[in-house]
């Protein structure tokens, strides 16, 4: 062979190696790591000669790339069958406690901004008859489906990601995790019910702009639409509590950096400053501005928690209890 | 269908029956590309066995006891700019067990067996 060989830095770099390799890290997590590591590596060696034999024999890279891509697909389910046969059907993905907790903070990031666009009245429409009510007929049947449809899917990964912060943080920090996943599944459940009367509430408003004279469509959305500003004021109140419980807990846990913490403590601040002064001012200004720069830093404290954990692997303190060992799995 | 113990899948006298011929021809050791190539070329197939099924294949041989493995020397590897392979060896038992494999009907006919057939006493 008088031609060059790639060098294993170059493997990667080219699309069907990187797809190989990408596949063997997803079927391989969990693997007690000398196995895993022994996969990855015979498939990263098996991977540069066959770039290099089909360079050597004259093929074109994009083809050896093709045809090393067509290799890991047709494998896949030999992979997955070697992956189940080591354990069984119950699978142990042994993903550190920082990531899984990462992925739902993230995941609640699109679910608390999508419940939370749920409102009553709509402060931008003077009254109700002329305002809300003309607003709600305006969207469109298909519109209204689309966004029921976002709503029940937020509200269900809310419920699913509180029996998934339970699981996660249970065994370290009992009290916090059972109330985080309480009020977060009691969130989501607002969410479903508010997505339900969200729907009858824009079908009853089609009714009354059909025929306006009829008063009784418009008296029983009009109570619909009372009933949905009052699941919007729980929504907030559960979700504050699920987020602040959360917070507790990665700051007690030392999953989350400090800074990002005060975040948490500046919204609860907002918050409680805009429920105190609720009742001392005529003037909802103060109220409103707080009460959103309180959810906005909700919000963002629970996004830059996840985005925290996902790339940067929290920061936990000399001090704070150690995760417990994950089960190796059976091999 | 569970297969009974023992018994030897179309791909595992396969790769038996090549590693053997290479040995013959002077190559003691194979690694996955290689073996995947050797039964590409003997069957006359226009694709390479999957990363899977070669490598679960091999995993189940080793685990028999039918080959061994080692990794290389990273002295070797290094030396040649690429990474480190993994070098399986035919066995004694894995001999022994490609001897004594019934030979295949030509339905069944295992990937890569065309010199040497599994039954046929190499000695």
């Amino acid at each position: 062979m008088t031609a060059t060989p790639l060098s294993p830095q170059s493997r990667p770099t080219t699309f069907g190696a990187r797809f190989a390799q990408a596949w063997t890290r997803v079927y391989t997590l969990g693997v007690a790591p000398g196995l895993r590591e022994r996969r990855i590596a015979q498939i990263a060696s098996d991977s540069w000669e066959h770039l290099d034999d089909a360079r050597l024999e004259g093929r074109g890279g994009i083809a050896a790339n093709f045809e090393l891509l067509g290799r890991s697909v047709r494998g896949m389910a030999a992979d997955l069958t070697w992956r189940f046969q080591l354990e069984g059907p119950l699978v142990n993905i042994s993903i550190p406690i920082e990531k899984v907790a990462g992925i739902f903070f993230l995941g609640l990031v699109l679910a608390m901004a999508l419940s939370l666009s749920a409102n009553g009245y709509d402060a931008s429409h003077d009254g109700f008859y002329g305002g809300e009510l003309e607003r709600l007929a305006d969207v469109g049947g298909s519109a209204a489906g689309v966004y029921a449809a976002l709503q029940v899917a937020s509200g269900l990964a809310m419920v699913f990601a509180a029996g998934v912060f339970y699981r996660l943080l249970n065994d370290r920090a009992p009290v916090a995790a059972m109330v985080a996943s309480l009020s977060l599944a009691a969130a989501g459940l607002v969410v479903l019910i508010g997505s339900v009367v969200y729907f009858a509430a824009t079908d009853l408003a089609d009714e009354w702009a059909a025929n306006p004279a009829d008063p009784a469509p418009a008296t029983v959305a009009r109570g619909l639409l009372v009933i949905l500003g009052g699941l919007a004021g729980l929504l907030m109140v559960t979700l504050a509590i699920a987020v602040y419980s959360l917070a507790i807990a990665s700051l007690r846990l030392g999953l989350v950096r400090r800074p990002i913490t005060y975040m948490a403590g500046a919204s609860a601040v907002c918050l409680v400053a805009a429920l105190f002064a609720l009742p001392l001012t005529d003037s909802g200004e103060f109220v409103w501005i707080a009460s959103s720069f309180g959810l906005l830093l909700m919000w963002l404290w629970v996004a830059a928690a996840g985005i925290s954990l996902v790339f940067g692997g929290g920061s936990r303190r000399s001090g704070a209890a150690p995760p417990p060992p994950s089960p190796q799995p059976a091999v | 269908m569970r297969r009974k113990t023992g018994t030897l899948l179309p791909l595992e006298l396969g790769i038996l029956g090549a590693a053997l011929d290479l040995r013959r021809a002077g190559t003691d050791a194979f690694h996955g590309y290689a073996i995947a190539r050797e039964l590409r070329d003997r069957e006359e197939a226009r694709r390479l066995t999957a990363h899977g099924t070669l490598y679960r294949a091999l995993d189940r041989l080793e685990t028999a006891g039918l080959l061994e493995s080692s990794l290389e020397e990273a002295e070797i590897a290094a030396g040649e700019g690429r990474p480190r392979r993994r070098l399986y060896r035919v066995t004694a038992e894995g001999e022994t067990a490609f001897a004594a494999a019934p030979v295949p009907s030509p339905a069944a006919k295992p990937a890569g067996v065309t010199t040497q057939q599994p039954g046929a006493n190499p000695a």
